[in-house]
């Protein structure tokens, strides 16, 4: 239902207060996702880029780790500032705000994902909906989402 | 010759010539098939059609080099990738 609208230079942000409360609820999905590099979540969202080669792993992860997660933050800030500011009527959204949003709503689908152990296509249609888990229901929310952000962008290209 | 090594006229010795770094990225059941196009036409600059030809080859595949370059170029197209949370890994071509 067209939360995003691309708009001359960038995408308008309509929301009800309902979505405001349900897409607040990834920011505790996405700071729940620590260093612990036993947790899936942390594993999906930093995949390794030379899974058979230890050291040029290292030193993959030593250039680029500080930075892909100042860049998350940097994203993270950007979409709970907009997401803030949606609560009292439409805002405009410059493209790399929008990019921010792309990256942010997609990152919280799969550290969902990653934690209910979704490893099959076709998990959207697996249970009824009444008996999907909070988790589940706010993942196929998210995916709702994402698909009218991922619309209004491809406008732009 | 074979191809991918070249004589060198001071010593004969063949080396390799290095033939680039492959950017692949792999299937994974929750990213949505039009955000992997996006991600694609924006990373790249690929057409539509390129990507959506990409995005189908992982999907069906498993896996898809989606460029060869450079090892650095090939670095930061896996850290952009990684920002985007697709699953991106780099080998040798």
């Amino acid at each position: 239902m067209g939360r995003f609208r691309a708009r001359s230079g960038g995408i308008e942000l309509k929301l009800r207060g309902d979505d405001v409360d349900a897409l607040s609820l990834m920011m505790p999905v996405l700071s729940a996702v620590g260093s612990d590099s036993r947790d899936p979540a942390a594993q999906r969202l930093s995949p390794a880029a030379y899974p058979e080669d230890p050291d040029a792993q290292s030193e993959y992860e030593r250039l680029m780790t500080p930075e892909l997660d100042r860049q998350r933050q940097v994203d993270r800030a950007a979409v709970a500032s907009s997401l803030e500011a949606a609560r009292r009527g439409p805002v405009k959204l410059t493209l790399i705000e929008a990019d921010s949003w792309l990256m942010v709503v997609n990152e919280a689908r799969l550290a969902l994902a990653a934690r209910l152990g979704i490893e099959e296509e076709g998990w959207g249609v697996q249970a009824p909906l009444g008996r999907r888990e909070p988790e589940m229901a706010l993942l196929v929310y998210l995916t709702e989402v994402q698909d009218d952000l991922i619309q209004a962008l491809a406008d732009h290209i | 010759m074979a191809p991918g090594t070249v004589d060198l006229p001071e010593t004969g010795e063949k080396v390799d010539i290095d033939r680039g770094w492959n950017v692949v990225v792999w299937n994974d059941p929750v990213n949505l098939m039009s955000y992997v196009v996006l991600v694609f036409r924006k990373v790249f600059g690929y057409s539509e059609e390129k990507a959506t030809r990409l995005m189908l080859e992982v999907h069906h595949e498993g896996r898809s080099v989606v460029n060869t370059a450079p090892r650095e170029k090939a670095e930061i197209d896996c850290y952009t990738l990684h920002r985007h949370a697709l699953w991106a890994t780099i080998e040798r071509a």
